[in-house]
């Protein structure tokens, strides 16, 4: 058998899943193989270039110009792609948005390409410049059922609603508006439908008015956040926030990652709102930001969501100073009973509290709440950087609580080792 | 390896008349073989016209580690209760040992296994198979790929000079 070719007589299907396991480069090289390798390369149906590690040829600094580098590396993935063959279904790029939108045009024209071969499944562009978003002019891509966005402006066709196969949405620092928006001006508000997606990941910016989910039935798990960063908001950011969250109701694992309280005491709170199927929440505090609109806001999530199972709170600030106002007031809104949230009665089995550079007070305090009032509570673990402190007196303070679960255990680690301080177990 | 006598024994038989008789378990590890059971519970003996004695062994010795190794896993969970992340990370990590430690086999013996997974749709040892041909192309210049894998270059020298003028940066030595 030897001197025997094997691997060129393989199915079709294999030789290219065979490609599809190599980097483009090496693919491509495939093509100097033998005549029945040649255009092999060309039926990739997956497709994934960022202008970092695939230069095409190109050299940055030959060329001196980055931004002219750019513009000329988009060049080569439009040629690229339109000398594929078949549909290209998974289609990735990262690259730089070019300033005063020379980049634009090739992305569109690239998109156009995508489109008519037909049958992209996923799409995701991400733009690593952060001071200029790529506006993308979505065409209608009937089979999408991935987006990821990162850094972009999307403009969304007339009626998006025919997106209708998206199952997850990523959208990073990406603002949208719509073709029909921007024709009428006035005061922008979304709304989005959605009959597959199961994942959304959303940035909320606040040049739209507000925005909408106005049907997402299958929705499973969404992170939503701030393109401003964790510690910034305002009243009209933490509306359409508020907004949005309230609008993807079925939803049943969410991820907040701003400064939920914050936000939420800042606005009107729906009266009687429900997540009928939320089972995981997690959401980012600021200590330092702590006042009693707050600890209402704390109330109003924990009475929206009957039936949490799982929590995740992970606290920043710094609350080194014990005797400040703002532990004191922390202190006495949490560290005590408190009546009538359905889901510390019967279903919060596991709270999670992770904190980033500080004093471990705040989260005692907070742990206290829950041992305190989770009623079935199975674990509470509090989870902390390895120059956080933690003090014999603390540890005391959670053992002398009256923990209302019968079966709690507390279990404090190091959150970058992972190693197990302290386990008590009533 | 202790089995309780109640498990049901299959026969698979390989193109070149080999009987191998493996638990009902290790065969549904093969797709193929799976969806036949399915149609037909009562089947015991399935011929494999595809697949010869030596590959067919080797396969069987892919499914049965792997089948262990879960069998393991669940056990250690119904144990505790909850499977330790330690414990499950060591188990991971010496299956793929063990795998890279079949995956020493000569190309011909590969590509052959390559097929007999992909015809008997044991996605596992596809992948494994597949990713172990794809770590013997990356990074290697053409010349180097035919050598390893006995490939009769067929193109003119004009052809393939025209081959690589197209996309020359994919000729580039890698940095």
């Amino acid at each position: 058998m030897a001197g025997c070719d094997r691997i060129s007589v393989l199915p079709l299907e294999i030789k290219i899943s065979l490609l599809s396991h190599l980097d483009f480069k090496d693919a491509v090289r495939t093509s100097a193989l033998a005549h029945s390798w040649r255009h092999l390369w060309t039926l990739l149906p997956r497709l994934s270039l960022s202008s970092c590690s695939d230069p095409l040829g190109l050299d940055e600094d030959e060329i001196g110009d980055f931004y002219a580098f750019n513009i000329m590396w988009m060049e080569r993935v439009v040629n690229l792609v339109s000398s594929l063959r078949g549909p290209i279904l998974h289609f990735g790029l990262t690259f730089y948005c070019c300033p005063y939108r020379q980049s634009d045009p090739l992305l569109q024209h690239l998109l156009h390409l995508l489109l008519q071969k037909g049958g992209v499944v996923t799409l995701h562009l991400h733009n690593f410049n952060p001071r200029y978003r790529a506006v993308i002019c979505l065409p209608f891509f009937h089979a999408l059922k991935e987006l990821g966005l990162s850094d972009c402006h999307l403009v969304l066709p007339t009626g998006f609603r025919r997106l209708d196969r998206l199952t997850e949405l990523f959208l990073v620092d990406t603002q949208i508006s719509s073709d029909d928006l921007i024709a009428a001006k006035g005061p922008l508000s979304i709304n989005l439908s959605f009959p597959l997606m199961r994942h959304l990941q959303f940035c909320v910016d606040d040049s739209v008015e507000e925005i909408f989910v106005i049907s997402a039935p299958c929705l499973e798990e969404a992170f939503i956040f701030h393109d401003k960063g964790v510690n910034f908001t305002s009243e009209k950011l933490a509306r359409i926030t508020l907004g949005l969250v309230t609008s993807i109701v079925m939803v049943s694992s969410l991820t907040l990652g701003f400064d939920a309280l914050k936000d939420f005491s800042l606005v009107t709170l729906p009266f009687n709102f429900t997540f009928p199927r939320l089972r995981f929440l997690s959401f980012y505090m600021n200590i330092d930001t702590v006042d009693k609109r707050m600890y209402d806001a704390f109330a109003w999530l924990l009475r929206s969501i009957p039936f949490l199972e799982e929590l995740e709170i992970e606290l920043q600030g710094d609350d080194s100073n014990q005797t400040n106002r703002v532990a004191i007031l922390t202190r006495e809104l949490l560290a005590k009973k408190h009546d009538g949230f359905a889901c510390l009665d019967r279903s919060v089995r596991s709270v999670v509290i992770r904190m980033y550079e500080l004093k471990v007070t705040a989260s005692i305090t907070m742990a206290q709440f829950f041992l305190l009032n989770a009623k079935v509570l199975k674990e509470l673990k509090i989870a902390y950087d390895a120059d956080g402190m933690i003090m014999p007196s603390m540890i005391e303070e959670l053992q002398k609580l009256e923990v209302v679960s019968s079966d709690a255990e507390v279990v404090i680690f190091d959150r970058i080792m992972g190693e197990k301080l302290l386990c008590m177990n009533n | 390896m202790a089995r309780s006598s109640t498990e049901n024994m299959i026969t698979l038989m390989s193109s070149d008349g080999e009987e191998f008789m493996v638990t009902e378990k290790v065969a549904r590890e093969c797709t193929t073989i799976r969806n036949m059971l399915e149609d037909d519970c009562v089947i015991t003996n399935i011929p494999l016209p595809n697949v010869t004695s030596d590959i067919l062994s080797m396969v069987i010795e892919y499914c049965m580690e792997h089948v262990a190794a879960a069998e393991k896993a669940a056990a250690e969970t119904a144990e505790k209760g909850s499977s330790s992340a330690p414990a499950a990370a060591k188990a991971n990590k010496d299956l793929e040992e063990w795998d890279k430690a079949f995956m020493n086999v000569d190309v011909y013996t590969l590509c052959d296994l390559i097929l007999a997974a992909n015809y008997l749709n044991v996605s596992g040892l596809l992948d494994l198979t597949i990713q172990t041909a794809a770590n013997l192309i990356k990074g290697k210049s053409p010349e180097q790929i035919r050598k390893t894998f006995h490939i009769q270059n067929d193109l003119s020298l004009e052809e393939e000079e025209k081959i690589r003028s197209q996309t020359p940066w994919a000729f580039e030595k890698s940095e």
